[in-house]
């Protein structure tokens, strides 16, 4: 059996040896779920073992009307290593007068993409609350990572054309619906789709690939919800060629993230 | 190949073969099919239950395995059962040397459920054999369970699918109690620092390893073993040693 050098390098349990960077990862007080881990040194050593160079990081509380909280956390916790480590700006979408001051705190800590998820407030994506994070967003030419799940994709199609300058990332895709996936990425050229789901159902990179988006994936974990070695795996072992592998796994979004070439 | 390999080998221990409910995109889920997915790894040993089982149907589970698997020995059969006719079901368990079972309760076409006031005579053979019984937690009442281990403590039970929400509070009191309870680590267990931890509280001897077959990714349940950070031998212990060793010490 041939395997390529991420492969080989996989199955003898050794850090990959190219550009990886995870798009989608949450830390800090008041997840969901009950952890085994939540400190960014956990989040290094898991990095350090997978090869993983970044990882941007949106906080737990920022996510549920909590960015203040998260704000302070958030400043401990890429002080660790902020070489490595990156914050997504999150706002408490509910609230509308607490928006502008904290996309702008966020801003000031040196984050340069915006995160939002549908069940902080139960708001759709199209609520005029959200008008002005898009406006912010746009403003900055900042990317967003937005959670979905297939259905907010009708909520989010208007606002595509309406803030051309964000590159609008749809977070798990392909978990339902993925021809509608498939679709917002063809038809808008600032739509881009972020992998991680933790079902790891088969072939479902091999699919994107197949739609002709290899440059308009990009690769995410969802640690600490979720497990960063599980999900590399959907990608270091899909059958795709070793140059869709690259892009996947870190040369888009240092393009689309960091705003560089790799 | 196989000097490269992290582990000595990989034995997955949760592979289902057969015609699912909906069909898959993709192949059929028969032999060949699972041989080449497990050959890219490689995945050298399984325990393979049929997709007949998820209808409870222990007769065409049975039987469609046996064909299915005819003819090579790296893949082993699990054996369906269910709680009436225990004598029966040993002397073809005997037949056809299948070393593990697998049981599917609170399903609605054969109703029954794991206490043991129901399946006591089930657990007294499987305890006295040392044959592993295989159980989804999807179809598994925590409740019923602990009672079952209760009166049986030697039975030796490996439960599949454990959820991949966080940390799992009910999971992980079964652990505490019953040292015969063993966990496979599978694609969707996907759970930050888990193995680890899982590993310094209980012991890696009680977990064992799989791939989800042919639902999930295999690659993605190699790399989430081979970076969970686990040491050599513990790594060792799940990925193979400890379905072994259990598969070892059944007495049929």
């Amino acid at each position: 059996m041939k395997h390529d050098i991420l492969e080989e390098r996989a199955l003898k349990g050794l850090p990959l040896n190219c550009l990886v960077i995870d798009a989608h990862a949450h830390i800090g007080t008041g997840s969901y779920f009950p952890l085994y881990a939540n400190t960014a040194r956990s989040f290094l050593e898991c990095m350090d073992r997978t090869g993983c160079s970044k990882c941007f990081i949106s906080h737990y509380s920022g996510l549920i009307n909590y960015t203040d909280l998260a704000l302070e956390e958030m400043k401990e916790i890429i002080a660790v290593c902020p070489d490595r480590l990156h914050g997504y700006i999150t706002a408490d979408v509910a609230y509308e007068k607490d928006i502008a001051r904290q996309l702008q705190a966020g801003y000031d800590l040196g984050f340069r993409a915006v995160k939002i998820h549908v069940s902080s407030s139960g708001l759709p994506y199209s609520h005029p609350n959200y008008d002005r994070i898009y406006a912010f967003t746009d403003e900055h030419r900042m990317p967003m990572l937005i959670h979905t799940w297939g259905n907010e994709l009708k909520d989010l199609e208007g606002q595509y054309e309406k803030y051309p300058h964000i590159s609008f990332i749809l977070g798990h895709a392909g978990c339902c619906m993925k021809e509608e996936y498939v679709r917002h990425a063809r038809t808008y050229p600032n739509v881009f789709l972020e992998t991680c789901f933790s079902a790891s159902p088969k072939g479902l990179i091999e699919y994107f690939v197949r739609q002709g988006l290899t440059d308009k994936l990009l690769w995410g974990s969802d640690m600490n919800f979720y497990n960063s070695e599980h999900q590399i795996g959907r990608v270091v072992f899909a059958e795709i060629s070793l140059e869709d592998k690259y892009k996947i796994l870190g040369r888009n979004a240092a393009r689309i993230l960091l705003n560089r070439e790799a | 190949m196989k000097n490269e390999l992290l582990v000595e080998r990989l034995f997955a221990c949760d592979a289902v073969i057969g015609r699912p409910q909906v069909p898959f995109p993709g192949p059929e889920p028969v032999l060949e099919d699972l041989r080449r997915r497990f050959e890219r790894f490689p995945i050298e040993r399984a325990l393979v239950r049929s997709a007949a089982g998820n209808y409870a149907l222990h007769d065409l589970a049975n039987q469609t395995l046996i064909r299915h698997l005819a003819g090579q020995d790296a893949y082993e059969g699990v054996y369906q059962i269910d709680p009436l006719d225990v004598p029966e079901h040993f002397a073809r368990i005997r037949q056809y040397r299948m070393r593990s079972v697998s049981l599917k309760p609170n399903n609605s076409y054969r109703p029954f459920c794991l206490f043991p006031w129901c399946c006591g005579d089930l657990y007294k053979m499987l305890e006295e054999k040392k044959i592993p019984l295989l159980l989804e937690w999807g179809s598994t009442v925590p409740n019923e369970l602990h009672e079952a281990m209760t009166a049986f403590p030697g039975l030796r039970v490996i439960m599949l699918s454990i959820p991949r929400s966080g940390r799992q509070c009910m999971v992980e009191a079964l652990m505490r109690q019953h040292k015969e309870l063993y966990l496979c680590l599978h694609t969707r267990f996907s759970v930050f620092g888990g193995y680890p931890a899982l590993c310094r509280e209980f012991g890696s001897h009680r977990f064992v390893w799989g791939c989800g077959y042919p639902e999930t990714e295999e690659g993605s349940a190699v790399t989430g073993l081979f970076y969970s950070g686990l040491d050599q031998a513990s790594l060792e212990a799940v990925a193979h040693g400890n379905i072994e060793r259990l598969l070892s010490e059944v007495e049929l």
